[in-house]
């Protein structure tokens, strides 16, 4: 009996210290709202640098008066890339702290654990970097375009130069065959046939079987929706086996180690990527994110700084703090011109105003491709 | 495409079949599965990287110094791994490799990171023609090199006196104690001897393919795979295994789906488990 007594209490006094907690949340004027990404854990790279470029948006609208005359504060939960992780810090930040924004996930998988909790709670989930297809209609809102908008310039690249009949090895994960797909719709609606496509382990370096078949089944070329790790593999072996059909590539090219390590057998390699942000307001933001973190700024710091500028342009417009009126501001917001690239959701919330860039390997470097023109919107085929 | 798909079966099943000996030499003589026996082939690799890419060393001094290294650590895993745990349970000495083998893997990892790498010093070169199919001169010198190899091992089990004594070691040890067979050093040896072969087995799918920490654990796999379809403790039976499971697997992905590439070879090894559970050449009755 004492001990039951005893963990009562502990549960009234922590009911107690709870309610102080959540006092506290709505005595303060601040206006608060949630970030969730791994910010330790395998993908850390990616959180810290969306947190940093966060941080660098705060600190701006706090030192001009916040937004609509309330601070900015952001609350920053770790997943680890974990979605169980994930979803509890969503159930915090929606239950707890009652944030109407959270920018987040990283991963793919993460964005989609927690998209249902944003539903039910009504709160706006914004994810800066996460691309997978499979998010689009979860009624999440990105900052970066879904892999199909790239497969379908991939495509338009495709057919403008001219060929018919293609082949795609790809790895067999949530990115690659988001990107097959989108790239064998585009393709065929535009009249062109897809012959073959074989998909692999992330963890295949042999490619020489799927490479014959490629050889044997005389197609005008072969679109690799692969990792790094594995298109260099494929472009070695295509060489020694002879195979000489062109070979389109995806914004996995943009990786320098492919070109380290596959040198002259990369050459000549067409690929789209999204536009690199460039300008002044990306030339503005380095200079600050470099004088913060003595590191050079990258496309995900970018887009966090985006992600909070966004949601600040939508509440002035909405006049409203709460999750669904920012949301409908959301789709009001037109040509938004951030630091990572211009934004314009669509009805899904996907960004479709991003811009692409065709890009060749020319002596060891990606350089911009005049084959199509150099920079084209994505369709949400 | 047919003879382009065998050919290419047989340069990935001619390392699996070295991976492959490794193991049936340990489980041979000792009863045990070195589970770190991919791993060292990882390490084999990135020691040839670290010599002969990164410091610019000799190729044939660096692929010495890589193998011999790879000895040592197989003397470490014999020491440490192995040793201590003789007597424990079965299991014991199956769990300290997996421990060895995710060490090794992390330890690589710390130092040279996650990312690929390549030991081709030039460029790629074009393979050349072979009847209706594509084989280039690395692919040429690794099918060779495996096949010294095989039949190196294979007159020194049975053409020297070291050799007379594993074979006696792997047939019953007590005896072999009995007749003055110092056991403890032909275990030794023959774990070195396994690591030799697995490091060198990375060096040349190094040339072949590119190096990452992970690289080891999809041959360790295989060769595993390979060693117990031909029969665990059979040294030929490891050869013919580790040339099955590459040919089929290309097969495979050439006329079912690629995807099923590395399922084709656990399939193969399923159905034999089914049907003949001591491998193509097992003995009848193994210990176990």
């Amino acid at each position: 009996m004492k001990l039951r007594y005893r963990t009562l209490n502990i549960i009234i006094i922590l009911a107690l210290f709870s309610i102080l907690l959540v006092g506290c949340g709505k005595l303060s004027k601040n206006l608060k709202f949630g970030f969730i990404g791994p910010l330790t854990g395998p993908a850390a790279a990616w959180g810290i640098a969306q947190k940093n470029g966060i941080e660098i948006a705060v600190e701006e609208l706090n030192s001009a008066g916040g937004i609509n005359g309330r601070k900015v504060e952001i609350i920053y939960e770790d997943s680890q890339m974990d979605s169980n992780k994930a979803i509890l810090a969503m159930k915090k930040l929606t239950g707890v702290d009652k944030v109407p924004v959270v920018f987040g996930e990283t991963a793919s998988a993460q964005t989609l654990a927690i998209a249902p909790v944003a539903n039910t709670a009504k709160v706006v989930l914004l994810s800066p970097i996460s691309s997978s297809t499979a998010i689009t209609g979860t009624g999440v809102f990105r900052i970066s375009p879904a892999d199909n908008f790239q497969a379908s310039i991939a495509a338009k690249l495709a057919v403008n130069k001219g060929y018919k009949r293609g082949a795609i090895i790809y790895t067999n994960d949530e990115w690659g065959k988001g990107l097959t797909d989108g790239f064998k719709k585009n393709f065929t609606s535009l009249g062109g046939t897809i012959v073959s496509s074989d998909g692999t382990e992330g963890s295949t370096r042999d490619f020489r079987t799927q490479l014959t078949k490629v050889r044997e089944s005389n197609v005008d070329f072969l679109y690799i929706p692969l990792h790094p790790d594995s298109a260099v593999p494929v472009l070695q072996q295509a060489k020694e086996l002879g195979l000489t059909v062109p070979i389109l590539g995806t914004d996995a090219f943009s990786e320098p180690t492919i070109v380290q390590i596959a040198k002259k057998a990369a050459e000549g390699i067409v690929y789209v990527v999204a536009k690199s942000p460039s300008g002044k307001s990306f030339e503005d933001f380095s200079k600050k994110y470099h004088d913060k973190f003595s590191e050079a700024a990258n496309y995900n710091a970018a887009a966090g700084y985006d992600a909070v500028m966004v949601i600040t342009e939508a509440i002035k417009k909405a006049k409203s703090i709460k999750g669904e009126d920012i949301k409908s501001a959301l789709y009001t917001i037109k040509d938004y011109s951030g630091v990572s690239g211009v934004i314009t959701f669509d009805a899904n919330g996907d960004v479709t105003s991003k811009e692409f860039e065709s890009m060749v390997i020319k002596d060891g470097k990606g350089v911009s491709y005049s084959g199509i023109p150099s920079s084209q919107k994505g369709s949400a085929k | 495409m047919l003879l382009q798909f065998i050919i290419n079966g047989i340069i990935a099943g001619s390392l699996y079949s070295i991976v492959a000996l490794g193991y049936t030499l340990i489980y041979g003589i000792a009863r045990r599965i070195n589970f770190a026996q991919g791993e060292i082939y990882m390490f084999g690799s990135f020691c040839f990287f670290a010599f002969a890419v990164e410091r610019s060393v000799h190729p044939i001094f660096s692929c010495i110094l890589a193998i011999f290294l790879s000895a040592i650590i197989g003397l470490l895993i014999e020491r440490f791994a192995y040793r201590p745990l003789q007597n424990a349970s079965r299991l014991a000495p199956l769990i300290s490799t997996i421990g060895v083998s995710i060490f090794l893997q992390g330890f690589i990892t710390f130092l040279y990171g996650p990312n690929s790498k390549t030991l081709r010093q030039g460029e790629v070169e074009a393979g050349f023609d072979f009847f209706s199919a594509t084989i280039t001169k690395t692919q040429i010198v690794i099918i060779f090199l495996c096949i010294i190899l095989m039949v190196g091992l294979h007159l020194l089990l049975h053409l020297t006196k070291f050799g007379k004594a594993v074979r006696t070691t792997a047939e019953d040890s007590e005896i072999a104690i009995t007749v003055g067979i110092n056991t403890t050093r032909i275990i030794q040896a023959v774990f070195a001897i396994s690591a030799a072969l697995a490091g060198a087995a990375g060096i040349m799918a190094g040339f072949n393919n590119t190096i990452e920490p992970t690289m080891g654990t999809v041959a360790g796999f295989k060769g595993f795979t390979a060693a117990v379809l031909g029969g665990i403790g059979n040294i030929i039976g490891a050869v013919l295994g580790g040339f099955i499971i590459g040919i089929a697997e290309n097969l495979g992905a050439g006329y079912i789906s690629s995807e099923y590439k590395d399922t084709v070879a656990f399939i193969i090894l399923f159905i034999m488990l089914l049907f003949r559970s001591r491998g193509i050449l097992g003995k009848k009755a193994v210990r176990l």
